[in-house]
């Protein structure tokens, strides 16, 4: 019987995610756009109200459901629901926003218990016209909550950079699922 | 059982030779002295072994002005003169005065108030008052530095000293017509010559060997940062260090030790290659021996080095001493990459992986 596999794309208006799932879904994706009437928090014309959606086909049929969640705080009950049972989370940042930080955080405790799996990796996007914070400014909040997740300098408006957060994800997860040798203690775990 | 602090040592301008003498008499010593010594690769360190005659060696006195550490000592040859350095030891190092010296530090508890160094001519404190307090700029002009030693570590120790710098330090390095402004606070770098291309400047900071390394004053500092075109260095060092070869000698091939990333490497403005994901992801999770790391991720021991030696000149790796017999189970290696589902899904989205 085919198994369904669920990927989330999270962060703040405009950050890419309607973009980032239209980038690698094999389908037309399914989007719950709106006419933004939130223009104090971001100025793009359209905003996501529901959840936007997309699917990859894997072997033997398998599904990998892709969803992107809405990025206004009002909705932010949607986001723990969407997060139970994910395989992973990305989570997209945008750097030209007045508190990309806050925005961060925000979402890291929203997904706070698929980001403990490691199961998360972190896109900053506008770096080119925005360069503070700096990257190390997120990992310092990352390191501050306890946890070690990735995160990237993107334009998810490219598609390799879409794959770059999805493969860094993929491996990520893997290495947290596999037994490793821990040399630093001179013995092996299995 | 009495517990021993932690303290840290770090060779500054040493040569690779003395700084391997300094880190292995360090291994001998460590059950020894009074306090837990671990040696560092970053100027960060509560005791720092110096060659008088660097110029990290006037940073780290800078530095130690400006915070109290690292308690700075100098390492002499022949007739060297310690200059301003309160306390020096003679080369060759002998144990005794080895101990003394570390257990005369921790039996402070790190540095004494009368230990503080003199401020330095050039570049040393006078100038960073100068700069710091930002009433004199005019002022602040630098004293050529004559140094000799290869860019590659100029830059790595430079960059390794960017949290302690003053805040506004930019300095101007010269080789053979060509110079290279690094501006600390903001990690970038501007090349005097802009149509440079970024292959000719690897090959450059890997041959090179430096004229000088100055200091600007201000007028020229706000220059050098108001430049169009200037770059994030940690670029620069990443494609350095894919290209370094490795050496024995450098900290992170040693033996009896064991890596581990920090964090992920912004591979985003990197770029990436296939393995350096793998290596990434296991060295993120925890420490490993070059070995082991080779057989847990099927890649093979030049693609780790050069990994290696790019991590460690961006400042991302921890090294660890680890047992000198530790034994992997082969049947803990080459999961990643090959676990079903995620073959699945790489091969469903073209990554080609």
């Amino acid at each position: 019987m085919p198994r369904e596999y669920k990927l989330i794309f999270t962060g703040s208006m405009g950050a890419g995610k309607t973009t980032a799932i239209a980038a690698i879904s094999e389908i037309a994706p399914v989007c719950t756009d709106v006419q933004n009437s939130d223009v104090q928090t971001s100025n793009k014309a359209t905003t996501t109200t529901a959840l936007d959606y997309g699917e990859v086909t894997l072997e033997g049929g398998d599904k990998l459901r892709l969803y992107g969640t809405p990025g206004q705080a009002r909705f932010d009950f949607m986001w723990k629901i969407l997060g139970v049972g994910a395989l992973g989370v990305v989570i997209l940042v945008d750097n030209s926003r007045p508190d990309p930080i806050a925005d961060l955080r925000d979402y890291l405790r929203a997904f706070a218990d698929v980001v403990r799996g490691s199961r998360a990796v972190i896109g900053i996007g506008r770096t080119d016209t925005h360069d503070r914070p700096a990257i190390d400014d997120y990992h310092a909040l990352v390191e501050s909550m306890g946890v070690s997740i990735p995160v990237l300098s993107v334009d998810v408006r490219r598609r390799e950079d879409v794959l770059l957060l999805l493969d860094i994800l993929f491996h990520q997860i893997e290495a947290h699922d596999t037994p490793q040798a821990d040399v630093s203690a001179g013995e092996t775990v299995q | 059982m009495s517990h021993r602090p932690t303290m840290t040592l770090t060779a500054l301008g040493l040569s690779l030779r003395d700084e391997t003498l300094v880190k292995s008499l360090l291994n001998i010593v460590s059950a020894k002295t009074r306090a837990d010594w671990r040696f560092v690769d970053e100027i960060d360190a509560d005791l720092a072994l110096c060659d008088p005659k660097s110029s990290f060696a006037r940073i780290a006195m800078d530095k130690s002005q400006q915070s109290g550490r690292p308690y700075c000592v100098a390492l002499l040859y022949g007739q060297d003169s310690a200059g301003p350095l309160k306390q020096s030891i003679r080369a060759p190092i002998r144990i005794g005065e080895f101990v003394d010296m570390l257990d005369g530090l921790s039996e402070r508890g790190g540095i004494a108030p009368a230990a503080v160094h003199d401020a330095l001519p050039g570049l040393g404190g006078a100038h960073g008052a100068v700069e710091k307090n930002a009433v004199n700029h005019s002022s602040a002009n630098s004293d050529p530095i004559q140094t000799g030693q290869s860019l590659i570590d100029v830059l790595r120790q430079l960059v390794a000293a960017n949290d302690t710098a003053e805040p506004s330090a930019v300095w101007r390095i010269e080789i053979n017509g060509f110079s290279l402004d690094l501006i600390l606070p903001e990690r970038r770098y501007v090349p005097n010559d802009r149509e440079m291309t970024m292959d000719a400047l690897v090959d450059l900071v890997l041959s090179a060997r430096v004229d000088k390394v100055t200091r600007l004053d201000k007028t020229d500092a706000d220059a050098a940062r108001a430049a169009p075109m200037d770059k994030a260095w940690d670029v620069l060092l990443w494609r350095v260090g894919l290209r370094m070869i490795p050496d024995a000698g450098m900290p992170w091939f040693k033996d009896g030790i064991a890596l581990r990333l920090k964090r992920w490497p912004d591979f985003g403005r990197l770029g990436v290659h296939k393995s350096h994901l793998t290596l990434a992801a296991l060295l993120t999770k925890s420490s490993w021996r070059s070995d082991a790391l080779v057989e847990a991720s099927g890649q093979t021991l030049a693609e780790l080095q050069s990994f290696v030696c790019a991590c460690g000149l961006c400042g991302l790796l921890e090294i660890e001493s680890v047992p000198a017999l530790t034994v992997v189970t082969p049947s803990a290696s080459r999961r990643l990459g090959v676990s079903g589902l995620f073959r699945s899904l790489r091969s469903a989205l073209r990554m080609g992986g």
